[in-house]
């Protein structure tokens, strides 16, 4: 088991007071090499979740394991740590730095792990041509077609060697072809490198990728 | 890519926004250097116009008058000579040369002259206006006057430096000034008879001017046996260097010296150096302001910018930067802000000083380039101080919230 999640919640309090819970009581397993995919209806709680399993969000609470290493309860600088070390993430915006090149763009992830420039840009060099964009390296994001920033994103999400890919609607910008391409290419990483992938979806299609399902509804697992 | 990488390329990726950030440094910085850099030639004219003038400081007994600042010594008390060597142990720092003398009325066939004794060297030092008429000697070393490398390029003449002191004047030789000469009808290398002594006439110096045309110069002491005053005087006549008059030189010489009255050249050393005190003055106030409105103005910049930028910060916190790392991004941004706001504030200033100084003070202007560090540093420390907040800030952000926000 790579991550547990045990009775997690997470309360908002609204500006008028209001208590809004996003989860409650969630409890949920995700073994190493697992395809799981998070759907539900919007508000349900998944990309909260998401974040939460990935060290961006502190639960209310509740307990995260990663490895049997306790999260819920880790700082700011152990988080920090975490992501940077364990977890690769792509998001629906992609979420790239406008003025980095594609290359420049994996770099920056890279540059946390390994100091030495060379180094930093053979890693981008391979990661950007396993996902297609040899050619693109010197693009900037505006460059790049929404499909191709998105497959700089998952180079990036790459870049740390990571056990996990968190990734919150990958597929939301994309025109269906690209998508298709985005999510084989999730699969391809989940089954020929090992990497667990969680994906948050809404489309019934995308969500066939995966080989766990996590149905949310209400901040409550279905 | 590392994060000076990172400060660079956003800084180039947002050009038009880093030159409004880096104006009010770049100006800030300006208005200093070129005030600066004109007070700086300011004063040294003045320095140089004040040695110049020679003798600039008068210290007379208790009682004596001060109407008029170069007769006031004629026929005044008399305080020790040995006051000269208590100025001169006393280590005060701003005092170029001491001139004791004792001056009394004596009466020449019918007319009455002033007969003043002098220590020839220390005399002549303190008498530019005498250093044209070959009085040669050893070249004197001024304390605190700029060095002729500096007065060159400024346009300032400086005629002390072309000064000379005589070594010895002997016991019965004198000077006589001008006017005097003229009365007596004496030719250098004559005899004159004062008081039954009979002196040898080894110059007859320039016309002054001053009252000094109608004295008689010869050795103090030689004057103090004849007038049966010996080992008093009744003035010493002093070169001060203006700075150190400016800083309370004569409060501390009134210290070592309470029985004695202390006087300058009143109008002309406080009208020059309150000149340079108000010019002062006023690049400290310019300092403030800068600092308070380069701080304000360079921290609202680097505010707009953090949020501006907050899906990248979040972008980078979520791939593992910590907070730390954020904060000092920032703070290396706002480093290198500094310092090329100070690099070009720099030039700008020196510039405006180099062109407007000779228009607008009447004097040349060069660059300082001991300015360069101390502007840069100023930028730093503003563009630091100024964008500590929004640094803090920005590592605040929460990578959650700016996702949740897409």
């Amino acid at each position: 088991m790579i991550l547990q999640v045990q009775n997690l919640t997470k309360q908002y309090r609204h500006r008028n007071g209001t208590v809004i819970n996003a989860l409650s009581d969630v409890s949920v397993t995700i073994e190493k090499g697992e395809f799981a995919t998070i759907t539900g209806p919007s508000g349900s709680g998944k990309s909260t979740l998401l974040f939460m399993l990935g060290g961006l969000l502190r639960p209310s609470s509740g307990n995260i394991f990663f490895k049997e290493q306790p999260l819920h309860n880790a700082g700011d600088n152990a988080l920090s740590e975490f992501r940077k070390n364990n977890i690769g993430y792509v998001m629906q915006s992609f979420s790239l730095v406008p003025y980095l090149t594609a290359e420049e763009n994996v770099m920056v992830a890279v540059s946390l792990l390994q100091k030495d420039k060379n180094k930093q840009k053979e890693i981008a060099h391979k990661l950007l041509t396993m996902v297609g964009l040899s050619d693109r390296m010197q693009h900037y994001p505006k460059e790049l077609s929404s499909g191709q920033q998105q497959r700089v994103a998952i180079a990036r999400a790459l870049a740390n060697n990571p056990s996990i890919i968190l990734a919150d609607e990958p597929t939301g910008n994309l025109d269906p072809s690209l998508a298709s391409e985005i999510l084989t290419l999730l699969k391809e990483l989940n089954t020929k490198n090992g990497i667990t992938i969680i994906m948050v979806t809404h489309s019934p299609e995308a969500a066939l990728y995966g080989n766990k399902k996590i149905l949310l509804k209400a901040g409550c697992v279905n | 890519m590392n994060l000076i990488n990172l400060v660079w390329r956003e800084l180039w990726h947002r050009k038009a926004r880093l030159f409004s950030g880096l104006m009010a440094i770049m100006l800030g910085i300006a208005v200093i250097v070129g005030i600066r850099s004109v007070t700086t030639f300011s004063e040294k004219a003045v320095a140089i116009k004040l040695d110049n003038l020679g003798a600039n400081i008068l210290v007379l007994p208790q009682g004596a008058s001060t109407d008029d600042y170069y007769t006031a010594d004629i026929d005044a008390p008399t305080f020790p000579e040995s006051y000269v060597e208590r100025i001169v142990t006393s280590n005060l720092s701003g005092i170029d040369n001491l001139s004791p003398k004792l001056s009394r009325r004596v009466k020449i066939g019918k007319d009455n002259f002033v007969l003043t004794g002098i220590l020839p060297a220390n005399e002549i030092t303190a008498k530019p206006l005498w250093q044209t008429s070959g009085l040669m000697g050893a070249e004197l070393k001024a304390s605190c006057a700029p060095s002729n490398s500096e007065n060159q390029p400024s346009g300032l003449k400086d005629e002390r430096l072309t000064r000379k002191t005589i070594d010895s004047l002997d016991a019965l030789d004198c000077y006589v000034g001008f006017m005097a000469a003229k009365k007596l009808s004496i030719i250098e290398g004559g005899k004159i008879t004062i008081e039954n002594k009979q002196f040898n006439v080894v110059k007859i110096l320039p016309e002054t001017g001053t009252i000094d045309d109608g004295r008689i110069f010869a050795h103090l002491h030689t004057v103090q046996k004849l007038l049966g005053i010996e080992n008093q005087i009744s003035a010493i006549e002093i070169m001060g260097c203006c700075n150190a008059i400016s800083n309370g030189l004569l409060s501390k010489m009134r210290n070592i010296l309470p029985d004695t009255r202390i006087t300058t050249i009143g109008q002309i050393v406080s009208t020059q150096l309150e000149t340079n005190k108000m010019m002062n003055k006023i690049s400290l106030i310019f300092l403030i302001i800068i600092l308070l409105v380069g701080g304000i103005s360079i921290g609202n910049y680097m505010a707009a910018n953090v949020n501006e930028r907050k899906k990248e910060i979040g972008t980078y916190r979520m791939i593992g930067f910590s907070r730390a790392r954020i904060y000092s991004m920032l703070l290396l941004k706002a480093l290198l802000l500094g310092f090329f706001g100070g690099i070009v504030g720099y030039i700008i200033g020196t510039l405006a000083g180099v062109i407007l100084g000779p228009q607008l003070a009447g004097i040349a202007v060069q660059p300082i380039l001991i300015l360069l560090p101390f502007s840069v540093l100023l930028a730093i420390l503003i563009s630091v101080l100024g964008s500590l907040l929004p640094a803090y800030l920005a590592a605040k952000i929460e990578p959650y919230s700016i996702m949740q926000e897409e």
